[in-house]
């Protein structure tokens, strides 16, 4: 993956999953908290109840059928620290399965998840998002969960 | 030759004859019990229906199954957009943040629910109500197949208390009622493995 | 009973995938598929034209689920999609072939369903040979016609706004192509 040369308009910088680089918004180069956002998706799934972490936008609206499964596929033979998505290598739309946006100021944290129906759906929410907080502290975060499957797997 | 000319020395042509045998629609239909040519004409008109069936069978049977290898390529294939539907809220314990669970994600839940219930198999879902407002009274609406001979009136008030449990579970919607509406039975084959 | 879907109902089915199930529209997908596919193989006359008509009318059909009014008609929904993509990719296909054939200089080319193939060179063993034969001899818009009737069930009205005509036009290309038919069907005899 490469990271888009320019600032989008907004002035924006995305930060793709993969890329080590600090958040602009932390400003504290090298600390141990200044972690790659790959390592956030692990911290996701760490929360109890969270079966799947999804591609965040675009690629979600666009997904191809079956992708679906194919991420659980690969996260159950691959084990589910694998980030691969799993299927359309190479294909444009990937995107970052936690997507996180600086502009100097605040930090917005964008992740979709996976519940399991033993779980209780809000609590899950409410704890991935004091995870994703919890990530990044002491930036301070804005925190965007959706759940976008809640599955009896 | 049963069929030398488009019109028959009667008047009446093979396109009327051709229209009949699709709509059953003829300007004189007791003509066509007593004229000979008619007969012949739809006889050979049938034939050909006969003979058009069987080919199609023929093609359907090379087409081969929707299980095998051609289709698991096109399903591969398909992009099919996942459909979201509205964004239904969840509670936040910071103001900053926003969280929400998709419409989708709540109707594959009654799906599933539905169909751990012995005998039955849903159909379509609807949440009737602003979702996306906290606190609505939302009516769950719910088509349901059901297998034939599978006692349904106890089912039905059991498949209402899981999936009121199931929705309390999993969202923090107000649920004003779940009307469950029976639209198809199944005929299955006996028990085969 | 979610292992069973393929024992469901079309209603079902198709009530499911207009709400976002996967597993529901891809167990339509399966159940007509073939059928899609033998319609698509005799009106394009070519096997792998034929998958692609398949694809994109199933892409279409996910699409467009949601408008479907009657989810209990959904397969002849998937058969009018499937001619109507059938056509269409006849339509490109001719385009394509007699600008190629301009750069040539040459005629243009018939599509292969039409050119004289194997099966009317062969001596026409069985009513669905000789059938063969013929369908393959027909103009192309008579056949079109047939193949939309007689493998779809399409109704005069649905042909019509298939392929974009009038359904007059439709009964009168009917009865020319059963007309032909017959006649080569009775040799045969």
């Amino acid at each position: 993956m490469t990271v888009p040369a320019q600032p989008t308009p907004a002035k924006r910088e995305t930060v793709r999953e993969d890329v080590r680089e600090e958040l602009p918004g932390n400003g504290q180069a090298g600390q141990p908290n200044a972690e790659a956002p790959g390592s956030l998706r692990a911290a996701v799934l760490r929360v109890e109840g969270v079966t799947d972490v999804f591609p965040s936008r675009p690629l979600w609206q666009r997904l191809p059928a079956g992708a679906l499964s194919l991420l659980q596929q690969a996260a159950g033979q691959r084990g589910a620290g694998d980030r691969s998505t799993g299927q359309q290598g190479g294909d444009p739309d990937d995107g970052p399965l936690v997507e996180a946006r600086a502009d100097g100021s605040a930090t917005d944290v964008t992740v979709r998840i996976g519940v399991g129906a033993d779980a209780r759906t809000p609590d899950v929410v409410r704890a991935v998002a004091a995870a994703v907080r919890a990530h990044f502290a002491p930036a301070q975060v804005s925190v965007k969960v959706t759940v976008a499957r809640i599955s009896p797997e | 030759m049963s069929i030398p000319h488009d019109t028959f020395e009667c008047g009446h042509t093979l396109e009327e004859l051709s229209q009949y045998l699709d709509t059953g629609e003829f300007p004189d239909p007791r003509h066509l019990e007593t004229c000979p040519d008619c007969r012949n004409g739809l006889d050979s008109l049938r034939r050909l229906s006969t003979a058009g069936s069987e080919l199609f069978s023929n093609d359907l049977a090379e087409a081969g199954s929707g299980n095998d290898d051609w289709m698991k390529n096109i399903l591969a294939n398909l992009k099919l957009e996942l459909r979201p539907g509205r964004s239904i809220p969840l509670r936040s314990e910071n103001a900053a943040d926003t969280l929400t669970e998709t419409e989708g994600s709540v109707l594959a839940l009654v799906r599933s629910v539905t169909d751990l219930a012995p005998g039955a198999v849903a159909g379509r879902v609807r949440l009737e109500g602003d979702v996306t407002v906290p606190g609505e009274a939302i009516t769950v609406n719910l088509d349901l197949a059901v297998a034939f001979g599978n006692p349904l009136l106890g089912s039905a008030a059991a498949l209402r208390h899981d999936l009121g449990e199931a929705l309390a579970r999993h969202t923090e919607l107000n649920i004003a009622a779940i009307d469950i509406t029976i639209t198809d039975v199944i005929d299955t084959p006996r028990e085969e493995p | 009973m979610r292992d069973q879907l393929d024992l469901v109902p079309d209603a079902i089915l198709a009530g499911r995938a207009a709400d976002g199930d996967t597993a529901a529209f891809e167990a339509l997908a399966r159940r007509y598929g073939p059928h899609m596919r033998a319609c698509a193989r005799r009106l394009t006359g070519s096997h792998a034209d034929a998958d692609d008509v398949v694809q994109e009318a199933l892409v279409q059909a996910w699409k467009q689920l949601e408008s479907l009014r009657e989810p209990a008609a959904v397969k002849g929904w998937l058969l009018r999609l499937t001619g109507s993509r059938s056509i269409d990719y006849l339509r490109r296909r001719r385009n394509h072939t007699s600008l190629s054939a301009l750069e040539e200089g040459g005629a243009g080319l018939e599509p292969s369903a039409t050119a004289p193939g194997p099966e009317s060179s062969a001596v026409a063993s069985s009513g669905t040979d000789a059938l063969k034969a013929a369908l393959s001899r027909l103009p192309e818009e008579q056949r079109r016609c047939w193949v939309l009737k007689e493998f779809n069930g399409q109704s005069y009205e649905q042909i019509a706004q298939t392929l974009n005509i009038s359904p007059a036009s439709v009964r009168g290309r009917l009865a020319r192509a059963r007309i032909t038919l017959v006649r080569e069907m009775e040799g045969w005899r």
